[in-house]
């Protein structure tokens, strides 16, 4: 690439409050996106991310709070004044234009010579591989070749800042597969400060070095990928951030001696320390939790009926049922096990999470 | 419940699209079959000629040896089951499931006992007496699942039914269906884009494109042995890897020589035979799925390849890395504990058991 941004723009969004006639959509909500850094809002439907862009953006306006772009106040600048790139869900492309008309539009709008437009035009379509399909129109493209050129038309304005909202939602499986990589590759490429917005966990792991996780308007916890995940500080960002979902077994604690032993009603597990809650929300990670023709030395293991095998792809989701609580295992591979059939069950407790019941809090490390 | 035998299928709409293309399946009773396939590969086109709504150009359908090529869509006595639930809205939930038996006239006893026993396979017992409009889309397709499975015809068609479902519902429907076809002997052709959807509910596969059957199988086989190179990249997350190069043999051994890339086949070659097809000169792609790459830091033997990676991408509980030997790519699939940057250098090794050589040209697998 000809050219690579240098210095990149900082966002900070401060205290945003934004309602919808009585209902509120974000709630005194801050954040900071740093530069050159891709971070994905990841969270349920309704949970603000699409108007927090469109603040960001300035295609909506906050009832209160403030947004920063390396410390200048943009809060009430026009959309077009903010320098801001955006790619939606469902591509937005000029129908009777073609590919390449589509990409340099922006450019068209802002006054670009021609030369240098049709420059610009060549090197984004070669990044993201389109540049075959330049003279088609948008009714002759398939799903993931749309959305290519929507990013297309993204970048081709050359913003430091890009946004991309929920862009994989409408794109077949294998598709995605191939975007999530190309997400990856051109944020190493251009460098921008860019923002995802996805309710898809996996999305998020690929596209995104930061992750805030939102929900009922608010940030649950926001942080490097991998510390979120490895240590997330509640009950809905364990369950949420991470596929397949965390399991999660209710237990009940009660003190011996200096330990804690935890009682699900289908196994006891040991606990070195004190546990304050009475009752816990015990997590595991499907791809911690194993299976066994019998019980594991120094593992916590138990008795489980199997419901279906579901192969994902390259790994089977074995989903489970003990005592009363709907389990998922993780297998490599595939694995086809008969409906019904018992088979045991086991974790290590240093792979588990625990959590309040009361208020979901993390309850320290695992 | 019957066989369906599809001799020799042809169709082609207005005289020019080639939709489906000399096709020849043999479906067996009390099992799952599933179409799968990209969209336009001809599945629906195939399913619409089983059931009757559509007559092959060429080719003949035979029901338990019967031919039925002529038979009405009405007298095929095939149920078929949308990805969009079909249910009469003036009618309750009992009415709905009761209605085709009624059609037939059958005992009211009778009737009352099968919708019973379908509502509770099927959890539906709680709503039997609502009217649909008051269900969610996943009761809906419960209950257009339950209309169609009551009146015991002498084969299911479903196309995609559990597509638009949210995942927790989707792993209940399919526990339901696959107890149902192994527990009650049923015949049930499943129509599907989605690998996953195959691999779980299917006894057999057959993988279609442009028309054409490609490999037919139990999902065990078609996903570790792909027939060709379209199903090793259409199956698994991510699909199989395909290394190009040239075979080569010399006293040394048997080679893929590909630009700053050499990977020993001896091994391979040796182990298996029928290699007539391997001539020198050959170009062959090697294929080999992400999770069975091998990695390291360090060259741990002889047949250890030196690559960059180039990318890390965690995809929940697992990491792909995206591997650069010479003008290849490659890419494994490793567990989360796996830890490379990006930039660093990666041994790796295609254990011998897993790689499978095809012709580059034709994509049919040679070894």
């Amino acid at each position: 690439m000809s050219w690579r941004y240098s210095a990149m723009p900082r966002i900070e969004v401060s205290h945003i409050s934004k309602h919808y006639g009585a209902h509120r959509v974000l709630n005194d909500l801050s954040l900071q996106f740093e530069d050159g850094t891709s971070t994905c809002l990841l969270g349920p439907p309704g949970a603000g991310k699409t108007t927090l862009m469109n603040i960001v953006c300035g295609l909506d306006s906050p009832d209160s709070g403030e947004i920063r772009i390396d410390g200048k106040d943009v809060t009430h600048l026009e959309p077009k004044d903010r320098n801001i790139a955006i790619v939606f869900q469902d591509f937005a492309l000029y129908e009777h234009m073609t590919a390449r008309d589509n990409i340099g539009f922006p450019l068209k709008v802002r006054n670009v010579p021609k030369e240098d437009a049709d420059k610009r035009i060549d090197e984004v379509a070669k990044l993201l591989k389109i540049d075959a399909l330049l003279d088609r129109k948008p009714g002759q493209l398939s799903g993931g070749e749309k959305q290519r050129v929507a990013i297309a038309r993204a970048l081709s304005r050359k913003s430091p800042i890009i946004l991309f909202d929920e862009p994989l939602t409408n794109i077949d499986y294998k598709i995605r597969e191939e975007m999530h990589a190309e997400f990856r590759r051109m944020a190493k490429t251009l460098g921008q400060t860019i923002i995802h917005t996805t309710p898809d966990p996996v999305t998020a792991f690929a596209v995104a070095d930061k992750i805030a996780l939102i929900r009922d308007g608010k940030i649950e916890q926001y942080g490097d990928r991998d510390e979120v995940y490895s240590k997330p500080s509640n009950l809905f960002v364990g369950t949420y951030f991470g596929y397949p979902a965390m399991n999660i077994i209710d237990c009940v604690s009660s003190v011996r001696g200096n330990r804690a032993v935890l009682d699900s009603g289908f196994f006891t597990a040991d606990v070195a320390g004190r546990i304050d809650s009475e009752k816990v929300h015990l997590g595991v990670r499907p791809q911690d939790l194993y299976l066994a023709k019998e019980p594991q030395k120094e593992a916590v293991s138990f008795e489980a009926q199997v419901i279906l095998g579901e192969v994902i792809g390259s790994d089977t989701i074995v989903h489970l049922h003990a005592g009363q609580v709907a389990l998922k295992s993780l297998v490599r591979g595939l694995y086809r096990p008969s409906i019904g059939e018992t088979t045991w069950a086991y974790f290590y407790m240093q792979n588990a999470y625990l959590f309040d019941s009361k208020t979901g809090r993390s309850l320290g490390d695992k | 419940m019957v066989k369906i035998l599809l001799e020799n299928i042809t169709k082609i709409f207005d005289g020019k699209v080639e939709a489906v293309k000399n096709f020849s399946l043999n479906i067996a009773d009390k099992q799952i079959t599933s179409l799968l396939g990209p969209s336009g590969c001809g599945k629906t086109t195939l399913m619409r000629i089983i059931s009757g709504l559509e007559t092959p150009t060429k080719g003949r359908v035979y029901f338990d040896g019967n031919d039925v090529t002529d038979v009405s869509a009405r007298d095929r006595n095939i149920a078929m089951v949308f990805q969009f639930p079909v249910v009469y809205p003036t009618m309750s939930v009992y009415d709905n499931i009761a209605y085709p038996l009624r059609l037939r006239k059958e005992p009211k006893e009778e009737i009352d006992g099968r919708v019973r026993e379908i509502a509770k396979t099927f959890t539906l017992t709680e709503v039997l007496g609502q009217g649909p409009s008051s269900l969610d889309l996943a009761t809906k397709q419960k209950v257009a699942l339950a209309r169609t499975l009551v009146r015991q015809p002498s084969a299911y068609l479903l196309d995609e039914p559990l597509t638009n479902l949210d995942p927790a519902v989707r792993v209940e429907m399919r526990t339901i269906l696959k107890r149902f076809t192994s527990e009650l002997n049923q015949t049930m052709v499943y129509v599907t884009h989605d690998q996953a959807e195959a691999l779980t509910l299917s006894d057999k596969i057959a993988v279609m494109r442009s028309g054409e059957l490609l490999q037919f199988d139990t999902p065990e086989a078609v996903y570790r042995d792909p027939g060709d190179k379209f199903t090793g990249w259409f199956l698994g997350n991510p699909g199989m890897n395909f290394i190009d190069g040239t075979y080569t043999e010399s006293r040394e051994g048997a080679f893929v020589e590909a630009s700053g890339f050499r990977y020993d086949l001896a091994d391979l070659t040796k182990q298996r035979i029928g290699v007539a097809e391997l001539t020198k000169g050959l170009e062959i792609s090697i294929g080999v799925r992400p999770e069975y790459v091998e990695v390291g830091k360090e060259r741990e033997d002889k047949d250890w390849v030196k690559s960059k990676c180039s990318l890390v991408e965690p995809v929940g509980a697992r990491t792909l890395l995206y591997l650069e030997a010479g003008n290849q790519n490659l890419t494994a699939k490793t567990s989360m504990d796996v830890k490379f940057a990006e930039g660093e250098p990666v041994w790796f090794h295609l254990p011998t058991r897993h790689v499978h050589i095809y012709d580059k040209k034709t994509g049919k697998l040679i070894v």
